[in-house]
């Protein structure tokens, strides 16, 4: 099994941006992407959680080099589409294990993957992952900065993956 | 979007607070743009309530026994001798829960503003703001909270007195970082001796007088110093990985004004002139370095305050 996994890889260069309580109108998003986008901003694993109440919160990534130009943006954003605010979180960082393409081995390496990230105390804030392509599948987890390594070494033990 | 969902009878927009500013302990605090909603869905029979809060605290809030909204409407329906009629609340959370952000403030602000809508009465202001206050304890996040603005509160534990100084200016901004990491109320009153030295009260009184001089003339330059306090922060900032840290390493960056503890903490403040990011990171590093996940919110002053939105009712 250990064989269909091919790399894990770790990258602090992330930063997770959520906006907090946007309605649910049309147009939030298209604000907030097309002021990204103005500045040339690219942004990353786009998620949007089902809330209550007529709100919702909308994550994405960025590179850390951009969040100089970032939080100005986000703030006169979070104004205009009436959300309840947005945060940053600085302190995380994405591991990301790829598989061999065509692994028919995915559902097992997901149980295995999320079991021992578990087993060594790391919490995932966020969960992207690309199960099908020529590429191979990817599963991205993004964790706090506090236990990245932990999660890193654990991975790699588990899997068997050198560096 | 959900076609179905109905216009609520009342809605309101309530912010964030930080309070305790520096040497202005249970004094001066200041309204953030950052907010929770509460709604009136619908009107029930006197004394039923249901409710539903998502976004944070969305696992403790959920029993309407023991919501501080609803048990804050009731107590100020109680002050005011008015009919304690039921209502389906509606909660959208975004401050932080337990972090020194004023939480518990919106919901007490929120409760006896509804006391006053649902009952159809002109509440005034200021005995608006009493009621808050004696449910709240202290002035210092319920009147910002309410009011808007950076406040300046005296409260004795009957009369309260007010004054709302001028509006922060555009270019500065607030960055509050906010530690994974609760500091339990009891332990933040625990901690704090039952006198001071003679010479530290006056320390406190000069250095909380220059920044409300200061902030009322806008020399920003001074609130430095005029947040520097010997009562509370020392005390407070070693109840969680980094206070002190921050406390005495982020106010040397060169776009940083003035840094403290927001309420009992562990939320840490920075008032920044200048792009926050860089510092904003740094505080959120130190608190890596102790061990507790963190992020941070780029905020300014709500000068608005809590605005209600009415409904078809």
């Amino acid at each position: 099994m250990n064989s269909s996994v091919k790399r894990i890889d770790l990258d602090r260069d992330c930063i997770h941006v959520v906006f907090l309580g946007l309605p649910n109108i049309p147009g939030g998003a298209a604000k907030i992407f097309g002021a990204l986008c103005e500045q040339g901003v690219s942004v990353d694993m786009i998620t949007q959680n089902t809330m209550r109440g007529g709100r919702s919160d909308l994550s994405f990534l960025i590179h850390r080099d951009r969040l100089e130009e970032v939080i100005p943006i986000c703030r006169e954003v979070s104004d205009s589409v009436n959300a309840q605010g947005v945060s940053f979180a600085t302190e995380v960082a994405a591991i990301t294990v790829r598989l061999e393409a065509g692994s028919a081995e995915t559902p097992q390496v997901l149980a295995k993957m999320f079991s021992t990230l578990a087993g060594a105390g790391v919490n995932v804030e966020i969960i992207n992952s690309t199960l099908s392509g020529s590429e191979g599948a990817a599963v991205v987890c993004i964790v706090s900065l506090t236990r990245a390594e932990e999660g890193l070494k654990a991975l790699r033990e588990a899997f068997e993956v050198n560096p | 979007m959900n076609p179905e969902r109905t216009q609520p009878l009342f809605s309101l927009k309530v912010p964030a607070t930080t309070a305790n500013l520096g040497s202005g302990f249970d004094t001066l605090g200041m309204a953030l743009t950052l907010y929770n909603i509460f709604s009136v869905s619908r009107l029930l029979p006197e004394g039923e309530f249901a409710c539903d809060v998502s976004g944070e605290g969305m696992d403790e809030l959920q029993d309407a026994k023991s919501n501080m909204v609803i048990s804050s409407y009731l107590r100020a329906c109680r002050e005011w001798s008015l009919p304690p009629r039921g209502f389906h609340l509606e909660g959208c959370n975004a401050v932080p829960l337990n972090r020194g952000l004023g939480s518990s403030s919106t919901a007490v602000v929120a409760g006896v503003v509804l006391a006053g809508l649902i009952a159809g009465k002109e509440i005034p202001e200021a005995e608006l703001l009493r009621v808050t206050t004696l449910i709240e304890g202290h002035p210092d996040n319920v009147v910002p909270c309410f009011l808007g603005g950076m406040t300046v509160s005296c409260w004795d534990g009957t009369k309260l007195r007010y004054v709302k100084l001028p509006a922060l200016p555009d270019d500065l901004c607030v960055v509050a970082a906010v530690p994974d990491f609760q500091v339990h109320t009891e332990d933040a009153r625990k901690i704090l001796p039952e006198s001071v030295p003679f010479k530290d009260a006056v320390f406190n009184v000069s250095h909380a007088s220059l920044l409300c001089a200061a902030w009322a003339m806008g020399r920003w330059d001074l609130l430095r110093v005029g947040m520097d306090d010997r009562l509370h922060q020392s005390h407070r900032a070693r109840l969680f990985p980094g206070g002190e840290e921050i406390l005495t390493r982020i106010r040397q960056h060169p776009d940083c004004l003035a840094t403290a503890i927001s309420g009992s903490g562990p939320t840490m403040i920075a008032i920044v002139k200048g792009p926050a990011g860089q510092l904003s990171s740094e505080m959120c590093r130190i608190f890596t370095a102790g061990g507790v996940a963190s992020h941070f919110f780029v905020l300014n002053s709500s000068q608005s305050g809590t605005v209600v939105e009415r409904g078809q009712v």
